[in-house]
């Protein structure tokens, strides 16, 4: 583990504004999402070395937890003090982080025939953790059920479809929400595609006590992937999908929905979409109940949506835009592929960039959290 | 480095030493970035200029021939479409800056069309349109499906035999006019942008060469927009051009050729290699050429082997089997297919070195997240 200095100059300047004694002192210390909220993202640098890194979004600070590969998803325990990295697909480990002690404390890895699809959640009291894996015997997407005071794996659950990527807890505190991408892999050909064709993805709503399919939801085109979603406080679920077909064949890639009610595409226009590249990689939601933010780094592109309305707000240019940490109850930063983090807040039915940084020799991943 | 170039740049080295004698001060020299934002921009400035220069006249010619239509008119429309695409192809090389702001590429251009959509769309337009007291008008124009806008719209009303058999001349030209000037309204904001001035496009790219601090662990932020630019080009022209030639199918696709209406998507593809080396050299000023070659003696063998890649490319272009043939005929001619694979091969090598060496040399991160996310 390593403090990394981005440049001495930036270094002081993160002091000053932190206002921290020491190395270090800022992160960590507060409670709740502040301005300088610390984030958690996977990264690689320019020698292809992949670590966990936690850091600041205003301050330049980091701490360095070096992983032996790629990982994808991070989900945070509801007391802030452990977070857990998942592995990206085919990947067989994941990491559990001490927040606190900036540590990693346990390695886990996939039961035998699975291997983790790259996300996770907490049950509202932190005693579970649920993981989105593949039984690649079957086919099936399935839910690993985590015991967090062992870290060992005490049931499984369906995911109610194949090829499951991520998935967040519902607000009612019971459902798991899951986006059931409906790709089949085969770690033996671990990034091919295996049912283009015939794939079925969905939404489900799975009692993450029993398992029970509570509810289920189709979008559109059986090629429209529902790969990532997030859900706001009032339960409004947001999704963002990867359409698997042609570049220019004009599908909504993003949609929301309501337990109860039908899945809804967002208002826009064929240029919207067209603008993504078929191709959404992270979603977030608002504290507000009424904003939701995409990224799409095949079209460098970062969204901002009105959930009430289901218009789009703003757009915005980034390069290579991937992550997403809400960092208040409307803003939240984006991280991409060349070490940039970019605030962004929304006020009224405006959205503007209100400050950016870069963190040299990274690339951030797939995906961002606040911890 | 061209032969001009180097002049040129011996002349400006001369000069500004002998300023800097004269006056006994030693001011710091531009860094690269710095000059790679400026030769950018000189690169770019033009090319947007082209562009509004072109449509300005497709729409007076177009203007022209619907007020009295005849066959020589629609040839001369014809002729500025063309100019006009080409024109564009060379500024869409230019990716990044002002383009993005307003996914406006798309407007000009809907591409590729596999689905012969912009067909449809236009003729589920016209129709709309014909009932509507309104009409249309550059501004309704612009909530209207951008398949059903830009070149492809224009191509399908000036070169296709059924529109010119199915819609009335009236209503043809009625569209048209409204196209065009989408367009021209489009290409006037870029090139506004891409103007001197406080708050316009150069002045970011000159912010950007000095935002990031110069050291070891930083990466160059203007060769970046660079090499990313000049990838994600390159990339696009092997889809141009391998898509009609297909993977296996020994006929080819000819109608996946990207202007099979007019025959023109050769032309098309040679403005892109061209525009595409201007930027890389950065017309006649400071390029990622002497910017790669500048790095240690690997880098400039590397420049050189651009230089010599774009050079076969070029040869391959201006060969004679595909002189005045459009791509949609040759690519069901077994020997012009032939070259056409050379010429895939060619422009194939460039894009790999701009997508592995080139950033690799300069220490640019390129597409972490856009080639292989999850």
């Amino acid at each position: 583990m390593s403090l990394s200095v981005v440049t001495r100059r930036q270094f002081i300047s993160g002091l000053l504004i932190s206002g921290a004694a020491g190395a270090g002192g800022s992160l960590l210390s507060g409670c709740g999402r502040t301005a300088n909220t610390p984030l958690l993202s996977v990264a690689r640098n320019r020698k292809g070395d992949y670590s966990i890194r936690i850091f600041s979004g205003e301050v330049f600070q980091q701490f360095t937890l070096p992983i032996p590969a790629r990982a994808h998803g991070i989900s945070l325990h509801p007391l802030g003090q452990t977070a857990v990295c998942h592995d990206r697909r085919p990947g067989r480990r994941m990491y559990v982080v001490d927040l606190e002690t900036r540590s990693l404390i346990h390695t886990l890895s996939a039961e035998d025939n699975r291997h983790f699809f790259g996300h996770g959640v907490f049950s509202p009291d932190g005693d579970w953790l649920y993981t989105t894996e593949n039984n690649y015997e079957s086919g099936h997407g399935v839910i690993g059920v985590y015991n967090t005071v062992t870290w060992k794996r005490e049931a499984e659950l369906s995911s109610h479809g194949v090829g499951c990527h991520q998935l967040c807890l519902h607000p009612d505190g019971k459902t798991l929400v899951v986006a059931n991408g409906g790709i089949l892999t085969h770690p033996e050909t671990p990034r091919k595609k295996l049912n283009l064709d015939t794939m079925f993805p969905s939404l489900s709503y799975v009692d993450r006590q029993t398992g029970e399919l509570l509810e289920e939801q189709r979008f559109g085109h059986h090629q429209l992937s529902i790969r990532h979603l997030d859900v706001s406080p009032d339960g409004t679920v947001v999704f963002g999908a990867q359409y698997q077909g042609e570049k220019t064949d004009i599908h909504p890639l993003v949609g929301m929905h309501r337990r109860g009610e039908s899945v809804q595409a967002m208002n826009g226009s064929d240029e919207h979409w067209l603008s993504l590249g078929q191709y959404v990689a992270s979603v977030a939601c608002f504290p507000d109940n009424q904003t939701a933010v995409i990224t799409s780094p095949r079209g460098n592109i970062v969204q901002f949506w009105d959930l009430a309305s289901r218009s789009l707000l703003r757009r915005f240019p980034v390069r290579d835009v991937a992550g997403i940490a809400v960092t208040g109850v409307n803003s939240a930063i984006v991280s991409n592929g060349l070490g940039e983090l970019i605030s962004y807040q929304r006020v009224g039915d405006d959205v503007s960039e209100t400050s950016r940084i870069h963190y040299p020799d990274t690339s951030w991943d797939n995906h961002m959290i606040s911890a | 480095m061209t032969g001009r170039k180097s002049l040129l740049s011996q002349c400006l080295c001369l000069g500004l030493c002998s300023v800097f004698l004269l006056s006994g001060c030693q001011p710091k020299p531009p860094s690269s970035e710095l000059q790679l934002a400026e030769s950018t921009t000189a690169v770019a400035q033009p090319l947007y200029n082209d562009l509004v220069v072109g449509l300005k006249e497709f729409h007076s010619s177009a203007s022209s021939f619907c007020s009295a239509p005849s066959a020589g008119g629609l040839a001369g429309v014809q002729q500025q479409w063309h100019q006009s695409m080409l024109n564009w192809q060379s500024a869409s090389v230019v990716n990044f800056g002002p383009v993005t702001m307003d996914s406006m590429a798309w407007k000009f251009q809907f591409w590729p069309d596999k689905k012969n959509l912009i067909h449809r769309k236009v003729e589920s337009e016209i129709r709309r349109g014909s009932q509507s007291e309104a009409g249309w008008t550059p501004a309704s124009i612009g909530k209207v499906s951008v398949v059903s806008r830009g070149f492809g719209a224009a191509e399908y009303l000036l070169f296709d035999p059924e529109a010119k058999e199915k819609i009335a001349e009236p209503v043809r030209c009625e569209y048209l006019q409204v196209v065009i000037q989408d367009m021209q309204r489009n290409a006037e904001r870029l090139s506004r942008w891409w103007q001197q001035g406080e708050d316009r496009y150069p002045e970011e790219l000159k912010a950007l060469a000095d935002a990031v601090p110069a050291t070891e662990e930083s990466y160059p932020q203007v060769s970046a927009l660079l090499v990313s630019s000049l990838h994600t080009t390159l990339e696009t022209a092997i889809r141009k051009l391998s898509m009609p030639l297909g993977k296996t199918d020994q006929h080819g696709n000819p109608y996946m050729s990207e202007s099979w209406r007019s025959g023109y998507s050769l032309d098309n593809l040679r403005a892109v290699i061209a525009s595409t080396r201007k930027l890389y050299e950065g017309g006649e000023g400071y390029g990622l050429d002497e910017r790669l070659a500048s790095v240690d003696e690997e880098s400039r063998q590397l420049a050189e082997e651009i230089s010599i890649a774009y050079d076969e490319v070029d040869k391959i272009l201006a060969s004679k089997p595909l002189e005045n043939i459009s791509l949609k005929d040759a690519v069901v001619d077994p020997e012009r297919r032939e070259v056409l694979s050379s010429l895939l091969f060619g422009i194939s090598r460039i894009k790999n070195l701009f997508a592995g060496k080139v950033p690799d040399k300069l220490g640019i991160p390129l597409g972490f997240n856009s080639n292989d996310g999850d």
